[in-house]
Order: structure tokens, then sequence, then C-alpha cells
């Protein structure tokens, strides 16, 4: 039996591997990275701060973001949005989840039929 | 102190680690998405942040340094697939530097009595000890050049299959090597015919004198270095023949360089090999290296033999 402890850390694995693709995918519109996060929860991919804050950052140097500061009536926010680049990444890397889900999904079925 | 201090407190820390063109930017977006955070828990929990709500979500983002380095890409000295490599050639280097300066030290400072220990301890501390040091630094230096080569030209890094037939040797190397080592017992038995011939005859007294054997060396000792060395030109000689070792010479091979292992070892503390005593020193220090290559020479052989072994079907 594999313990809890593997559990969790193949599960964060399996998680790390679609948190940019997550984060791109609601950046369509200017968000800052609290309300980001919010959304993503909501729809049930929660991300650590630690996590998603660091990573907005290193993908607006990547040049996939773009970001500025608003206040809107409220304290100064930097809100991040998705540059032409970041749009054309988002689309690709969704037909590479997409690809990818299918297969996973033949693989996984045909594990079942073998289940005993 | 107050929740706003201690977030304020955290990203002053974590900004200190930051480049120096991102410290304000980034320090500035961080306290606002932490006090964010702070106020979203405050109403979850529906009661006013505090400083142990506001530790307790600084602490889930990490070490300063840790959240420091997710704002930069990673930066990798040594490849992490390179580590174990990395640490295992520190440990054997270090172990053979400290064995050569336990040998040298010894050598210079004999141990007469357990009062003498403590001194040859710090001598040995203060010189091969710390001295060793530069070896991991060595290393870092050569493996992050090699993790900077693989990344920046992973053509020129890329993996290229051995040389299959690891038998088969040089025999111009194998001959050039019997050459030179019958030319150096020549030399080494009959120093002054090499002074003759270079200086016709001329040269200083003291040079014949730096160059004179011990007579007790080579009444007693010297034939067992001459035996020994005779059979392991005989066996090149054979080698130099058939032009590829076999699994017998290559366990020869590895027995022999033992065997003259020991025999060299068994000179140093016998008494004087050469007249002069600079020169005896000298020559000492140079047989110790000769020792640790050889035992270097032979674990690699020996390791390899139980890996040729090991990789045979079981029966």
């Amino acid at each position: 039996m594999v313990s809890g402890d593997a559990y969790d850390k193949l599960e964060l694995e399996l998680r790390r591997g679609v948190v940019v693709l997550a984060a791109l995918s609601q950046l369509h519109t200017a968000r800052y990275g609290y309300e980001l996060r919010q959304s993503l929860s909501e729809s049930g991919m929660p991300i650590e701060e630690g996590t998603l804050y660091p990573l907005l950052r290193r993908l607006e140097s990547q040049g996939v973001l773009t970001s500025e500061w608003r206040t809107d009536g409220g304290p100064p926010r930097r809100y991040y949005v998705l540059s032409a680049d970041g749009r054309e990444l988002c689309k690709r890397l969704t037909a590479a989840w997409r690809g990818l889900n299918g297969t996973m999904d033949l693989l996984l079925k045909g594990g079942e039929r073998h289940d005993p | 102190m107050t929740p706003d201090d201690l977030i304020r407190s955290y990203v002053d820390d974590v900004a200190r680690l930051l480049p120096r063109g991102q410290r304000r930017d980034v320090a500035f977006e961080l306290r606002t998405l932490l006090a964010d955070e702070l106020a979203a828990k405050a109403a979850e929990t529906g009661r006013p942040a505090d400083e142990e709500m506001a530790r307790e979500l600084v602490l889930a983002f990490g070490r300063p340094a840790d959240a420091a380095a997710r704002f930069h890409p990673v930066l990798t000295i040594v490849d992490p697939a390179d580590s174990r490599r990395f640490l295992r050639l520190t440990l054997i280097g270090m172990a053979l530097i400290w064995l050569l300066g336990l040998m040298d030290t010894v050598l210079r400072h004999p141990v007469a009595s357990a009062s003498d220990l403590p001194g040859v301890l710090g001598i040995l501390w203060t010189g091969a000890g710390v001295g060793a040091l530069w070896w991991p630094g060595l290393l870092v230096v050569c493996f992050a050049a090699g993790a900077w080569l693989r990344r920046n030209r992973p053509e020129r890094a890329a993996w290229k299959p051995r040389r299959t037939d690891r038998d088969r040797i040089s025999r111009f190397g194998y001959l050039a090597a019997v050459a030179a080592a019958v030319c150096g017992l020549l030399v080494l038995f009959n120093p002054a015919t090499l002074l003759d011939y270079f200086y016709g005859g001329r040269a200083a007294p003291g040079a014949y004198q730096a160059l004179a054997l011990d007579e007790d060396f080579l009444r007693h000792r010297a034939p067992w270095l001459v035996a020994v060395m005779t059979l392991h030109l005989g066996l090149y000689a054979v080698l130099v023949v058939r032009g590829r070792r076999q699994p017998l010479t290559r366990r020869i091979d590895i027995g022999l360089t033992l065997v003259m292992c020991g025999v060299l070892t068994w000179l140093l503390p016998g008494g004087d090999i050469f007249a002069a005593e600079p020169t005896d020193q000298t020559v000492k220090g140079v047989i110790v290296l000769i020792v640790v290559g050889s035992l270097a020479d032979a674990a690699l052989k020996a390791r390899r033999e139980l890996r040729r072994a090991a990789y045979l079907p079981a029966a």
C-alpha cells in the first residue's frame, strides 16, 4: 500500500505540471495576484501564494505576461494580462493539454479493464 | 509587533535577497498581496488580523531565501545529476590528499613518543588538513564549467560512445614505457654514467655525491626492487608482443602493481635510499606520489575487473 506521504508528493507533482497553464487560462483579462489565486481556487485549482506570485513575475520576465500598476479606487495593485506571445503560448499549451488528456483517458481506461 | 510590521519585516528580508533592480517593485507588490491574503484570512476566521495570523501567513510563504529564489530563474552550479559523482570525487580526492599529507608529515616529523603526537597532528591539520579544501573548490569550478557547457553548447556536450575495445594497447606507448623504465633503472644504479655523458667527466664532485646510493640500500633492499620491476617489465614485454590485455594479464598486472606498492612502501622507513639527505628526502616524496598513484590505478583496474564479472550472465 502506497503511503499517504507518497500520494501527496506525487499528486503535488501532477499539479505542478499544470500550474502554468491554469494561471495563463485565467489571464485573458487583467487580474492581480490575489484575485487570480481566488479565481483559481474557486475553480478547484488552489495554488499556494508562495508558488503563484513569483510565477507571475517569471512569466512576465519571459514576455508571456505584461503588467501594470492600477489603483481602481483601492490600494495600488499590479495587474497581469497575457501578451500577444502569451496568448499564442496559451493556445499551444491548451492543445497539448487536450492531447495529453485524451491520451491519459485512453491509457487509464485500458488500465481499468485489466484491474481484477 | 503589529501584523503590518511583521509583513513589512518579512518583505524587507525577501527584498534584500533579490536583484537590486527588482527589489522595490517586488517588495511593494508582495506587501500588497500579503495584506490581501491577511485580510481574507481575517474575514474567513471572523476576527481581526493579529500577529499570530500574520506569522502563519508568512511562514507558509516560505523562508525569505526560498521566497526570493522563486522570483528569478533557478541558478544551478552543480547539476543535480552530477551531485553524487561530485560528492564521490570530493571524498576520494580529499582522502587521498590527507593520506599523502599524513605520510609526508610522518616522514618529516617522525613520532617518537606519544607527546610528539599533538604537535604532528597540528602540523597535519594546518598543512594538508585545511589545505585539502582546494580540491572541492576546484571540483566546483570544473562541474560548473561542465554544466555551463552542456546548457550553452549541447551539441558539443552530447554523449559519445566509448572505445569498445579497452583491452587493445598501444604497442608503441608500452614499448616506450619499457625503454624509459630500463633507462631509469640504469641511471638509478649508475648515476655517474649520466653525469659523464652530459658533462664529459667534468661534473662537480657534489653532483656525484648527491646521486650516490646508500650502501645498505644497495645491498639489502635494492635487489627486491629490481626483482619486482623486472617482473613488471616482463609483463609489459608480453603485452607488447600480444598487442592486447587478456584476463590473466589484467589480473597479474593488478597483483604486480600491489606488490610494487608494498615494496616501495617498505623502502620508505627502512633507511636511506640515497646517501645525501636532500636527494633521499626528495626521492622518498616522489615514491609516496608513485605509491598513491599506483594504488589509485590498481583500484580502478580492480573495479573494472569486478564490473566485467558482474556483467556476465548468471549461470
